[in-house]
């Protein structure tokens, strides 16, 4: 499959928030402010990514090795959160600025479905290491696109007179729903296939 | 069926092995030195993370004790124990500073100044104060809003019925973040053992604040005359905190609009939320006229006479004219 499809499907058609409904909790957690939404996309990007190439590695080498494709599940969420663990420890050494923005939503990052998601979807597909490599770009970048938006028109509506029945958490989900919507009109970029 | 289960326990063990390992490495590799002293630091200080020190929460602060770059007695919620405490892990010496408390320099509610609008935006100070100067009529006067209670970390700021912040004494740090949320710089930070306040900001002449508002001060200078700790700047009076010596009681009854509030008389919360506190205070300041004028008129008597044939009332109002036009 060209792999420019890949990115596209992966970031629009199938974009896991807002199309996959994954990840909704940091999407509807850290979405306030742009410069919080900025940080955690990179840092979902970053995760994603070394979590897919893990991820791949264990299935491909272990699971299918030793005939137990059955604990793909448990397998995957063990890699994934010590992955988190050790990039969080890496942040902390590295950037501690960028460790600070992040707060908790980098362990946080732990039980983010969407990186077990992308994980699991993989290998369902038959993606090779190159394949694997551009969807789990392709899909963080989606992430990021939708918090982004979601944090921009989050910022926007602190300003607005809401309603108050609708005020707080109410008028963000309408609004992600309305984003939602507008979403699956990418439905038509997919392949007929 | 046995030898399932077996791998099975034996490639998760295995994953969960070589994870730990990993996460173990990474422990030492990425290692982050924490100098001790942060966290009894951390332990000792209040935890509040209001700012008040000018470093972003404890944890900032902390920080920058240990490399060096703040001073002990920074926290203002802390106040002398911290700061010692403090001194103590540091290993320095301590001044000590006189504890602050934050006040808001404004008693004219909507009922003493009026709104010359209604505002029905965004709820918060600065919004209001932003669109053409706010919805009072005096721009220098509390709108009422309750920015600054929302960024007080202490449950120090009381919103009156009447639409006011009021500082409560007791329970104020002093850590100062209710001064940036305030768009008008009303509020202000005074020595705590100060008894005396002018609560008013604005520094228009006497017929404007008039025209806005009843209790504002109107730079008359009665008050300087009372004790030299008043100082008037432009039109408008305020508390030299640095002059020393006592201030004579009659101070705050001098002031015709009723701006200045004497501490050893009333109570903050009262005097502006109660108008009886104030229907009685007036009560006091006519007595106290009154006596004032039996006085003159005394002393007048007493002096048999000096070809001064008026009464008592207009040399007095004369010369407050004279000595305001000669200090002006």
């Amino acid at each position: 499959m060209d792999l420019l499809v890949i990115v596209l499907l992966a970031m629009l058609t199938e974009n896991y928030v807002l199309a996959k409904f994954l990840g909704i909790c940091p999407f509807l957690g850290v979405s306030k402010r742009m410069s919080t939404a900025f940080g955690m996309s990179a840092a979902v990007l970053f995760v994603m990514v070394v979590a897919s190439l893990l991820t791949f590695a264990i299935q491909e080498f272990v699971l299918v090795r030793f005939g137990v494709e059955y604990l793909q599940t448990i397998a995957f969420i063990l890699v994934i959160a010590s992955t988190v663990q050790l990039t969080e420890m890496a942040i902390q050494k590295m950037s501690p600025v960028l460790y600070q923005a992040l707060g908790i939503f980098l362990p946080l990052i732990t039980t983010n479905c969407a990186v077990l998601g992308i994980a699991v979807l993989n290998v369902q597909r038959g993606y090779g290491l190159i394949e694997v490599i551009v969807n789990s770009i392709g899909a963080s970048l989606g992430f990021g696109v939708a918090l982004l938006l979601f944090a921009g028109l989050r910022e926007k509506l602190e300003l607005r007179n809401v309603p108050e029945a609708f005020q707080g958490p109410a008028i963000a989900l309408v609004t992600a729903g309305i984003l939602s919507l507008a979403f699956m009109g990418f439905a038509g970029l997919a392949p007929a296939s | 069926m046995s030898s399932v289960i077996i791998i099975a326990v034996i490639v998760m063990s295995g994953v969960g092995v070589v994870m730990s390992a990993m996460l173990a490495v990474g422990r030492k590799v990425f290692a982050v030195e924490v100098d001790e002293r942060h966290e009894k630091l951390m332990e000792i200080l209040p935890g509040a993370n209001c700012g008040g020190c000018g470093y972003p929460g404890c944890s900032g602060y902390a920080a920058a004790l240990v490399e060096g770059k703040a001073v002990p007695s920074a926290c203002p919620p802390g106040g002398a124990e911290v700061s010692s405490a403090i001194g103590k892990i540091m290993g320095v010496e301590v001044s000590l500073q006189e504890p602050k408390v934050a006040i808001v320099a404004c008693a004219g509610d909507p009922t003493l100044a009026p709104e010359r609008a209604a505002y029905l935006g965004v709820s918060t100070c600065a919004a209001a104060h932003a669109v053409a100067g706010g919805f009072k009529a005096c721009t220098h006067g509390c709108l009422g809003l309750g920015s600054c209670q929302s960024v007080c970390k202490f449950d120090a700021i009381v919103m009156t019925a009447n639409k006011l912040a009021v500082v409560r004494a007791d329970k104020c740090t002093g850590c100062g973040a209710c001064l940036e949320a305030c768009p008008r710089a009303i509020i202000r930070l005074v020595p705590k053992s100060q008894d005396l306040h002018v609560l008013c900001c604005n520094p228009d002449k006497a017929k404007d604040v008039k025209a806005v508002c009843q209790v504002g001060c109107t730079g008359c200078k009665l008050c300087t005359k009372q004790s030299p700790r008043f100082v008037v700047d432009g039109f408008l009076a305020r508390v030299d905190w640095a002059v020393e010596g006592d201030i004579p009681r009659t101070v705050s009854f001098v002031c015709a609009p009723g701006a200045i509030f004497d501490a050893r008389q009333n109570k903050i919360l009262p005097w502006i939320t109660e108008p009886s506190e104030r229907r009685d205070f007036e009560k006091k300041v006519e007595l106290w006229k009154e006596e004032e004028k039996a006085r003159k008129a005394m002393a007048k008597a007493g002096a048999g006479g000096d070809g001064d044939q008026k009464p008592a009332r207009q040399p007095k109002a004369q010369s407050a004219v004279e000595n305001a036009g000669g200090q002006a």
